[in-house]
């Protein structure tokens, strides 16, 4: 008897923390080594956000035998470092932030370095199979999500024949109707809810006029060899065009370089969103972009017909000639006024205003409904108690 | 507002052509998008017969200046040209080629940001007329690694390449350091290294700004062709070297010494 009025009292006291603000909101995330990913800065936003919203927020990540940067200086002072055993997380201090790094972080392969509760929620990456099944063989007591920034991740780890209902996974935070959609065709039983990622105030369009700069946003080197030596081949005329490789930079100086220049080639085909593009369109780019696997809301019109905010391209032959007419164009200023006017259209969406709003709107909900589901169950408790004391 | 005066160099026998209806025309076009600020044309001539003086022509304010200096070469012609200028900046133009019809538009939209810059270059498309080829000068200060910033034409930058224009150029009036006649085809060189020396800025706003026809049959650059050899062509950029750091036109020329008069 008295037992069961301990759980009921542990239960109202997770729901008066949910409703105070004292859970935790624990976000699981890989350590970016500063390379850049469009999945992390989908993580690191979320938690900033509602760190913001004034919650605890407290970024997990798992490294054996982590040394500090202060350890890892001594040893190289001493002769002794090897680059093999670099055990230093490296976050996301360099290329996102020093206030997305000031997040509290926790290594939870420190022996009881982590504890969670019934109240606390926390965010999996889709790749992380491995750790939806140790947090359901191993009881975590706290609510769980998947954030799925992109589908293509899900069946990386995913050992053959397990989906996420063999780890009890029935929830998923994602990018896009689209990504919603892609889950739900093979894990019907997944609720999903939509956060549109935004685009942050520091792309923007540039206080200076557009310098005659072709940015190549591309994940593989080859995609923008292939792009520039064939464009100078052909168009040698066009000799004096310049070109900026947009990899692996920091978030900010990104931006900048983006600003820097008047058109930007995308070639991201396997993009679950398109932060690139919409990056690039932001800083008052035109963009011309090979058309991706997947086609987003902001690609497309009502009728479904790909936008003219990005000058499209579906086979990387056909690159150099586009880009050198866009360049033509450009130089005369007779880019058509359409592509300035989807392109307007389009730099409205995923704003920072609408972010806010959304997350907010995301945290209320989840716990609103972590809240209703402890309600059920010490409603549960009691009806089973009555019953039994009436039997 | 910023006005600007267009000083366009005419040899009599050019006063009547098409080509130079075609000039002032593009003139006119250009107008029409180059909202903040009035274009006006200044003809610099040898004389003006029977006596026609035409305050608007195209639709735009339109007059000629008699030059009575004597000298009707074409430095002498512009910095003739550039002493009637009222505006605050004025810009040269051939009478045989033409703007393109945003070139004033466009420069204005990199003005508003670059406001110390003296002179503001277009890109501009050549036309051989032996070869009927195209290409573009002013470009190269567009390259990766030419120039120590974009699109600045510098004293470096100078030291790499002497192929500049100036035909199409937005110059500041007050700026204006006169032409050398006595540089002969060097003479955009001298000016652009005596301006950068002088710590001017000179941008190249990367748009197509003007036509530019050489090696048309009569003008100055087929003669500078058939009369200028390569050897001597180097001999005057060397010459514009050694005078960029004098202001005035000390009239120095080239010197060919024979082999057997060297022995």
């Amino acid at each position: 008897m008295a037992k069961k009025e301990e759980v009921l009292g542990r239960i109202e006291n997770e729901i008066t923390k949910l409703k105070n603000k004292e859970f935790n909101f624990f976000f699981f995330t890989v350590d970016s080594k500063n390379v850049p990913s469009g999945s992390v800065v989908y993580t690191y936003e979320l938690a900033l956000a509602l760190h913001k919203l004034g919650y605890n927020v407290t970024m997990l990540y798992q490294l054996e035998n982590e040394m500090n940067p202060k350890q890892k200086a001594k040893l190289i002072e001493k002769g002794n470092y090897n680059p093999m055993d670099d055990n230093v997380f490296c976050g996301v201090g360099d290329w996102m932030g020093q206030e997305y790094a000031d997040l509290p972080h926790l290594n939870i392969a420190k022996k009881n370095a982590w504890a969670t509760s019934p109240a606390d929620i926390l965010f999996i990456p889709e790749a992380f199979a491995g750790l939806m099944s140790q947090t359901y063989v191993y009881k975590i007591p706290c609510q769980r999500y998947v954030l799925m920034y992109n589908f293509d991740y899900v069946t990386d780890m995913i050992p053959w024949g397990s989906s996420w209902l063999n780890f009890g996974i029935r929830d998923c935070i994602t990018t896009t109707d689209l990504q919603a959609k892609l889950i739900q065709d093979v894990m019907p039983f997944v609720r999903t809810t939509v956060l549109n990622p935004y685009i942050p105030e520091y792309f923007r369009k540039p206080i200076k006029p557009n310098k005659l700069v072709v940015n190549v946003i591309s994940k593989r080197q080859s995609d923008v060899k292939k792009l520039m030596k064939t464009f100078y081949w052909k168009y040698p005329v066009y000799k004096f065009v310049a070109f900026k490789d947009c990899r692996g930079l920091a978030r900010e100086h990104y931006a900048e370089m983006l600003k820097d220049g008047a058109i930007t080639v995308w070639i991201d085909t396997e993009t679950p969103f398109g932060f690139g593009a919409l990056e690039a369109m932001r800083c008052d780019n035109i963009v011309i972009g090979k058309i991706p696997e997947n086609i987003q809301e902001w690609m497309v019109d009502e009728n479904d017909e790909l936008r003219d905010n990005v000058i499209w391209f579906d086979n990387m032959s056909e690159a150099p000639d586009i880009l050198a007419d866009v360049v033509g164009s450009w130089m005369q200023d007779e880019i058509p006024q359409v592509i300035y006017d989807e392109m307007e259209k389009t730099n409205n969406m995923y704003t920072k205003k609408d972010w806010d709003e959304n997350v907010e709107n995301l945290a209320n909900k989840m716990v609103e409904t972590r809240i209703i589901e402890l309600e059920t169950f010490k409603t549960n408790i009691i009806n089973n108690k009555e019953k039994k004391d009436e039997e | 507002m910023k006005d600007i005066t267009v000083i366009i160099p005419v040899l009599d026998k050019q006063l009547d052509s098409v080509e130079l209806t075609n000039a002032v025309k593009s003139v006119r076009d250009c107008q029409e998008f180059y909202t903040d600020g009035k274009l006006k044309v200044l003809i610099v001539v040898e004389k003006v017969e029977n006596g026609f003086d035409y305050t608007q022509f195209n639709g735009i304010p339109f007059k000629y200046i008699v030059n009575d200096t004597g000298n009707y070469d074409y430095c002498s012609q512009i910095n003739f040209g550039v002493k009637h200028v009222d505006t605050e900046y004025f810009s040269i133009l051939e009478y045989d080629d033409y703007y393109t019809k945003k070139w004033f538009k466009m420069f204005n939209d990199y003005y508003v940001t670059n406001e110390d810059v003296s002179i503001f270059l277009p890109i501009n498309i050549i036309h051989n007329a032996k070869t009927d080829e195209r290409e573009f000068v002013n470009d190269i200060i567009w390259s990766s690694g030419f120039a120590n910033e974009l699109g600045i034409i510098d004293f470096d930058s100078l030291q790499q390449s002497g192929s500049f224009n100036l035909t199409g150029g937005i110059f500041k009036t007050s700026d204006w350091l006169g032409y050398k006649p006595s540089i002969k085809v060097a003479f955009n060189y001298e000016y652009l290294l005596r301006a950068t020396n002088k710590k001017q800025k000179i941008f190249v706003v990367p748009k197509e700004g003007y036509h530019h026809e050489i090696f048309k049959d009569g003008s100055l650059s087929s003669y500078y062709l058939d009369n200028i050899n390569d050897d001597d062509n180097m001999k005057w950029f060397e010459l514009a070297k050694r005078e960029y750091a004098f202001d005035e036109d000390r009239n120095k020329g080239i010197v060919n010494i024979k082999e057997d008069e060297l022995q």
